[in-house]
Parts: structure tokens; C-alpha cells; sequence
């Protein structure tokens, strides 16, 4: 009954989709604390997606390789029949995550970089699915898979593929024609599936110097991003189970900014 | 994607805007799909109208000459479940869109609501439909 009453002293509204944000005033609290709750396959990308439209960071999220049993949701039988490409259709397990803190105070690196490592922490607390870290390039912070559970259920340390150091060679392209490249060079090292999902493609037509040395790909993906005259981030969400698909989506945080 | 032209006079100079119209439906996706919805792809795209009354981009939008409405391959493979977890096609997503253009001397005005930019994903074919027109091929 206390949650009740206590959420109750909130503002509740829903943002989206799964999402519900609270913005709460305890009773004996003299400091607003912030809350976000989600029930989402991938709660921690619901949750930084939300943190991105209320605080205005760019803060990207890369999936980890899910394929241990307890990790993964079978919803074969919730597709017709008609429509299954394989027997066995699985997602990520996901489930409810509640994301409290204290807003930060100012726009400073220092406040964001403190929101993410509290959340990442709060996260990894209550998961026994994948653990994150935080990293930050320049003005954009990333929260990367650090470990996951292997098919035997042992933690094991996760690598992104967008950890992968690749080389593009010299050309001036598009941001959208940046992307085609850096997927391709993936897919060559490897990740034969590695795909572009949502990408807002009238603000990716600016172009830029595409030359890319043993650089890791999410650097060139940033630099894409960067090369926009938009602010824009991205989720890179991967399919459970073993040699993923994994998918790069981007999406706008406001209206052009530079 | 989809060329535009103005009719009615001639709007050489001005900016054209849209925004979004406020519905968003995309049955594709489905909770847990790495493609993300339709619903946060974004739209403010700004457009200079030429002297033929065509519009070019405009400003950080600049290479942008039409409109464009569908999906990129990966995400027709996906949804046909070629790469993907999942068989969805046939699967489309719709958005409705507003138009908007400026008035010098005045406020801007909203010249076209509720646009309905419409794409698609068959079997053996990818469609798009932008406020009206449709256009098909086979992929």
C-alpha cells in the first residue's frame, strides 16, 4: 500500500509505448528525484531513450549477444503460422526496470556521465542478464555490454561489434553513404548480417571526408553522426541467440541544433 | 523518395517544412524487433522551393530534393525474415505528415495537413504511397 501512496505524490504520464516516466516529490523530500519505468525486451535502451528526451544527451546503446535459455523468450506461438520464417522465433527476454535518480544539476559532463554510471550501476544490480559500462567519445556517451551469460550460463565478457577496428578507404559520401561503408567493412569482418534499420535519412545527405584507418566502427559511426548538422544518436539492438543480427538504428534527439 | 511541386503560383524563395501530423502505425514491428518503429524516426525536414516551384533541401538539409517514404533493404530482408528472427511481411507503416510554408512579412501557414506517407513491404514487392500517388517495385 505504501508504493501506492506513494505514486500516487507523482506525476505519472506515459511517454511511450512501454515507458511510463514519474516525476516525484516525497513528502519528507526536499530534492525532486527522477524516476523511469519500463517493461520493455531491452529495459535499459527504453530507459536512455527516455533520459535522452528529457536531458538532451546523446547517449547510444549497443546490445549484447544473448543466448542463454533464461535470457531469451520464446513467442513462436504468438506468430501465425503463415508468417514464420523459422520454427523458433526468439527475442530478448528483457522484463521491468526501474531507473531512480537524482536529475543532474547542469548540462556538465560531469552530471551526465554521473546519471549514466548511477544507472548502469542501478542496472547491473538487479540483472542477472547482461551487464553494461559506460564510455563517452567526446560529447556522446555510450553504455556498452561489458558481459553476458553464455549458452552454459557462465558470464562471460561481451564484445560489441561495433568494438571491430575497420579501414574505409578515402572518399567524399554522404552520411548515409558513411554508413553503407562502415556496414560493409562489418559484414567483411565477420558480421554477415550486421544491418541499417530507422535511419533518418534527409538528415544524413551532408557529406564528409570518408576515410577510415584501423579506427573502431562506432568512432566512424559517431563521426557520421557528428558530420550531421542534426543531433543524433543511435541503439544498436541485436536478435537473441547465437551469430545475431544485429541492427544499427538512428534517431533524432531535436530539430537541427548547429 | 518522392519528388514534390507546388501548384497554384509561384513559390520561388520560399521554405517548406513538415511536421509531424500526429498518427503513426507500423505493423512491422513487434516488441523485441532490432528494427526499430517508424514512430522515432523523426520529421522536420526543410525545403526550398525553386523557381520551378520543385523543392530542394534546404539549410542542414540541403541534398535532400524530394521526400523520401519506405524502408532500406536491410529492413525489407529483415521483416521477410531472410536475416531476421521473424516472418512479418506483408507489413507496412503509415505517418501522417504536415506541410507548412513560410510567408514573408507574415506567419507561416500550414498548406496540406494531414498527409499520409505510407510504406510497404510484400512478398516479392516494396510500395509507397506519399499524400496520394503509389509507386511499386519488385525487391
Amino acid at each position: 500500500m505504501r508504493s501506492i501512496d506513494w505514486l500516487e505524490a507523482c506525476r505519472i504520464s506515459t511517454v511511450a509505448g512501454s515507458v511510463m516516466a514519474l516525476t516525484c516529490l516525497g513528502a519528507a523530500a526536499t530534492q525532486a528525484r527522477a524516476r523511469v519505468q519500463v517493461s520493455d525486451p531491452r529495459p535499459l535502451a527504453a530507459v536512455i531513450l527516455e533520459l535522452e528526451t528529457r536531458h538532451g544527451r546523446v547517449v547510444t546503446y549497443e546490445d549484447p549477444v544473448r543466448v542463454h535459455t533464461t535470457d531469451i523468450a520464446d513467442i513462436t506461438s504468438t506468430v501465425p503460422p503463415a508468417r514464420r520464417a523459422r520454427p523458433t522465433i526468439v527475442i530478448p527476454k528483457g522484463g521491468h526496470f526501474t531507473f531512480e535518480y537524482d536529475p543532474p544539476s547542469d548540462q556538465s559532463d560531469n552530471s551526465t556521465t554521473g546519471m549514466l554510471q548511477t544507472l548502469v550501476r542501478q542496472f547491473n544490480l538487479t540483472s542477472a542478464d547482461a551487464q553494461f559500462r559506460v564510455m563517452r567519445t567526446g560529447e556522446t556517451y555510450h553504455v556498452l555490454p561489458a558481459a553476458s551469460r553464455d549458452i552454459s550460463g557462465v558470464r562471460r565478457t561481451s564484445v560489441s561489434p561495433l568494438d571491430t577496428i575497420i579501414s574505409i578507404p578515402d572518399g567524399t559520401r554522404t552520411g548515409l553513404e558513411q554508413l553503407w561503408e562502415i556496414r560493409s567493412a562489418l559484414r567483411e569482418s565477420g558480421f554477415a548480417t550486421f544491418s541499417l534499420g530507422i535511419v533518418p535519412m534527409t538528415a544524413l545527405r551532408g557529406h564528409l571526408d570518408g576515410v577510415v584507418r584501423k579506427e573502431s566502427a562506432r568512432n566512424a559511426i559517431v563521426r557520421v553522426l557528428n558530420s550531421s548538422q542534426h543531433k543524433l544518436s543511435y541503439a544498436m539492438n541485436c536478435d537473441a541467440g547465437p551469430m545475431p543480427t544485429c541492427v544499427l538504428n538512428i534517431h533524432p534527439l531535436t530539430a537541427p541544433t548547429k | 523518395m518522392w519528388n514534390v511541386e507546388l501548384t497554384g503560383a509561384n513559390f520561388n524563395g520560399r521554405i517548406v517544412q513538415e511536421e509531424f501530423g500526429g498518427s503513426v502505425d507500423d505493423s512491422c514491428w513487434f516488441p523485441g524487433s532490432s528494427i526499430a518503429s517508424q514512430a522515432g524516426s523523426g520529421m522536420n525536414t526543410q525545403w526550398l522551393v525553386r523557381s520551378d516551384n520543385t523543392l530542394t533541401g534546404h539549410g542542414p538539409y540541403a541534398g535532400n530534393d524530394g521526400d523520401w517514404v519506405g524502408w532500406l533493404e536491410d529492413s525489407v530482408s529483415y521483416y521477410r525474415g531472410v536475416t531476421g528472427p521473424e516472418y512479418r511481411a506483408p507489413c507496412d507503416y503509415n505517418l501522417t505528415q504536415n506541410m507548412k510554408i513560410n510567408r514573408p512579412g507574415s506567419s507561416e501557414v500550414v498548406y496540406r495537413s494531414g498527409n499520409v506517407l505510407w510504406g510497404g513491404i510484400d512478398q516479392f514487392t516494396v510500395w509507397s504511397i506519399r499524400a496520394g500517388p503509389f509507386a511499386a517495385r519488385n525487391w
